[in-house]
């Protein structure tokens, strides 16, 4: 488990490294960022929405017992922006993406076309590898622009519709709880998160062995332990994210 | 008899797989995300309501109500129904499935069912232990650093929690845990033959599994608060 | 670019391996390894599965460094090397992996001009390899797996190797296909003379082709020499080998 970390650790330096020998990779970067968005907004924005809207019935619930529905809007929005927006996006990202690119790094390097990229002299790193990487991470911030504003107007129709409130008295409250600190804040957070979805499914993939089981096991751990180590990073990230951004108490 | 037995060994084999193992890393996820909801909720009646009284009801009925259910519902999904989903589809390619019909033996019953059982049974466990990880860890924060004691809070834990939240947190856990396992052994058993079909089918199980739980969360919310 | 076929002819590398120990954990496929690749000639590498003649090759080429020992090419060490000349060497030696290894991504033109991106030897090595120039356009799994192994070939060939290694090119396949594939590798050293290793347990094949033997096991070298040394070594597996047919 260390010993894997520690290879982790190093296959991003060789990451970066390559990125930096060969700067003209983010043109291709670009064209991987695109490509991933535009696969993953769909269930992102559908999602969104949804997580929006069970939010709002959460907090409309409990927050009437208190009278103080006047809040639903701030509330809603911020935990939104702050914490569970950037969660479930790269929930997804690493659903989605991130097992989709283990998956498809560990095919080609069971049937031996990652040693193939090598021995024509192309390095296999630079070709295959930084597009993906910093790919997940550019999309991760542009699916959390979209995502977020799935989630907002999917809270907002519930408001409307079944909390009976206007949009006026939704939005009343947002000013209180969310500053533009707190969309900093939430952006940190996503690209933390898409570095680790990353690193975790480009290494799982990348060093996958034994064909189709060992890609199978790829994909799997790469579900496991993107998410081990989101949780992991949300916890530990919450107040230094806060202090850089400016949003504190 | 002998067929039930069977099934009983192989569901218990399962649940080893998919629930004990899965149970790490989602209590060390849960206890976190105690952690967190803790502090985000008080950071959010301070802005609000200027005091930290309210922080262990709503933090109770939060967690008993969505976080503590939707994280290890989350979590298993995207590790199991992987796992699930790879493991049949390995079995398909390694021709397994035809050498059990050779023997009359069918993979409906000798593995998707135990497979399916042992999920609800895996996640409504997990759910239950989930809950209690969460809102012990919430506890925690508020008395280490919102100044509460631990009788305060869990009496106002009780006044705010009833018997009916924990028994609709054991129904959601329980149609996600039967529902997941369905789409990942679709999945599976309908994969391409090579190395990318594996991999896909992986992949596709557990996003739509995802988007289907929290759809149904949704729905199921919706329908018990509305 | 030209192909230009006699040119492959001309170079000599010269690529040997020095006592060379590589383990991973308890195993440990190359165990004191020396021996030096012949110039223009068929060498096979025999050994049973698992004995380390899939690592034997990625030594070759600098995929894998040994433990200890010394793979030298033209007198200098691959440990020594540079990202640079690690490439230039790959460059001079094509493996040819037991999957075809197409990248799936792209066309069968692009994928043959992968290593040289230059696209005006294509169709020169299509023909070389008797493929028809129409498949071109077409991605490698809307081709037969006869089609993609020869592909492969190419692919390699348009970096203009001076060495061919080949990765166990009849395992799996029936013995009609497993003909095909050694009348390529015996016509490209008729037609270009290259010198080609070949890492296989089939000694159906070796007996037919191979110029020189070199039977490996538990990481050792056991036997070593033209066919016929090979045929009358005392050795027992060697004699195992002998009676079975294969490995």
């Amino acid at each position: 488990m260390i010993a894997r970390l520690g290879q982790l650790s190093l296959f991003i330096v060789q990451i970066h490294r390559a990125l930096f020998r060969n700067l003209s990779l983010v043109k291709r970067i670009i064209t991987v960022t695109a490509d991933i968005t535009l696969q993953a907004l769909p269930t992102v924005m559908f999602s969104g929405a949804f997580v929006g809207a069970i939010l709002v019935l959460q907090f409309n619930e409990v927050l009437s017992q208190y009278d103080a529905v006047s809040f639903l809007g701030g509330l809603n929005t911020s935990a939104l922006i702050r914490e569970v927006g950037p969660l479930i996006i790269s929930f997804l990202l690493a659903g989605k993406v991130g097992a989709y690119i283990a998956a498809e790094l560990g095919t080609m390097r069971v049937t031996d076309q990652i040693d193939a990229i090598d021995c024509l002299g192309t390095d296999s790193v630079e070709y295959l590898v930084v597009p993906r990487f910093f790919g997940i991470i550019g999309a991760s911030q542009i699916l959390l622009g979209f995502g977020l504003m799935a989630g907002v107007v999917g809270s907002l129709l519930i408001a409307i519709y079944v909390c009976d409130m206007n949009a006026l008295q939704f939005a009343g409250s947002i000013p209180r709880f969310v500053s533009i600190s707190t969309l900093i804040s939430g952006f940190i957070r996503s690209a933390l998160y898409g570095f680790i979805v990353a690193s975790v499914s480009c290494f799982e993939g990348f060093f996958a062995t034994n064909g189709s089981r060992g890609v199978g096991i790829a994909v799997t751990r790469t579900a496991i332990f993107t998410n081990l180590y989101i949780v992991i990073a949300n916890a530990l990230s919450s107040q230094w994210i806060r202090l850089l951004s400016g949003d504190v108490r | 008899m002998n067929l039930l037995m069977k099934t009983k060994i192989e569901v218990l084999n399962y649940i080893e797989d998919v629930g004990v193992g899965s149970a790490p890393i989602i209590i060390l996820a849960t206890l976190f995300s105690g952690m967190i909801v803790s502090n985000e909720i008080a950071w959010h009646m301070q802005k609000a309501l200027g005091d930290y009284s309210l922080i262990p009801g709503f933090t109770a009925q939060f967690i008993f109500r969505e976080l503590g259910i939707a994280v290890p519902a989350l979590l298993l999904i995207s590790k199991a129904g992987a796992s699930i989903s790879a493991t049949v589809s390995n079995m398909k390619i390694s021709e397994q499935f035809e050498a059990m019909k050779i023997f009359g033996l069918s993979a409906r019953t000798y593995v998707f069912f135990p497979i399916w059982i042992a999920t609800q049974i895996s996640l409504i466990l997990l759910t239950l232990m989930s809950l209690i990880s969460t809102l012990m860890c919430a506890a925690l924060v508020a008395v280490l650093f919102y100044g509460f004691t631990w009788g305060e809070y869990f009496n106002a834990v009780r006044e705010f929690l009833h018997f009916s939240d924990l028994a609709l947190a054991m129904v959601k856990a329980w149609v996600f845990g039967a529902l997941f396992p369905l789409i990942a052994i679709y999945s599976g058993y309908n994969c391409d033959s090579s190395a990318e079909g594996v991999g896909r089918a992986a992949t596709s199980s557990v996003v739509q599994g995802t988007i289907v739980t929290i759809v149904l969360d949704f729905i199921i919310t919706f329908v018990f608060t509305a | 670019m030209r192909l230009e076929l006699k040119r492959l002819q001309g170079i000599k590398l010269n690529i040997r391996f020095e006592s060379v120990y590589k383990s991973f954990g308890p195993k440990k496929p190359l165990n004191g390894i020396t021996f030096e690749i012949p110039h223009g000639k068929n060498l096979f590498i025999l050994g049973k599965s698992g004995t380390g003649k899939s690592v034997l090759l990625k030594h070759a080429v600098g995929l894998m460094m040994p433990d200890e020992g010394r793979i030298s090419v033209d007198g200098k060490s691959t440990s020594d090397m540079n990202r640079e000349e690690i490439i230039q060497l790959r460059k001079k030696c094509g493996i040819i992996f037991q999957n075809p290894a197409l990248f799936d991504f792209l066309n069968i033109e692009e994928n043959i001009a992968f290593g040289v991106e230059d696209h005006s030897g294509v169709d020169e090595l299509l023909r070389l390899m008797d493929l028809p120039l129409d498949i071109k356009r077409k991605k490698p799994r809307e081709i037969s797996f006869g089609m993609q192994k020869r592909v492969a070939i190419a692919r390699t060939l348009a970096t203009k190797p001076d060495v061919l290694l080949f990765d166990e090119p009849t395992t799996g396949l029936d013995p009609t296909s497993r003909d095909a594939v050694n009348d390529w590798i015996d016509h490209l050293h008729e037609k270009l003379g290259v010198t080609q290793v070949v890492v296989s347990h089939d000694m159906v094949s070796a007996k037919r082709l191979a110029h020189e033997v070199i039977i490996l096991d538990q990481g050792k070298i056991v036997a070593q020499g033209a066919w016929d040394v090979i045929q009358s070594s005392p050795h027992p597996i060697v004699k195992d080998f002998m009676r079975a047919g294969f490995l």
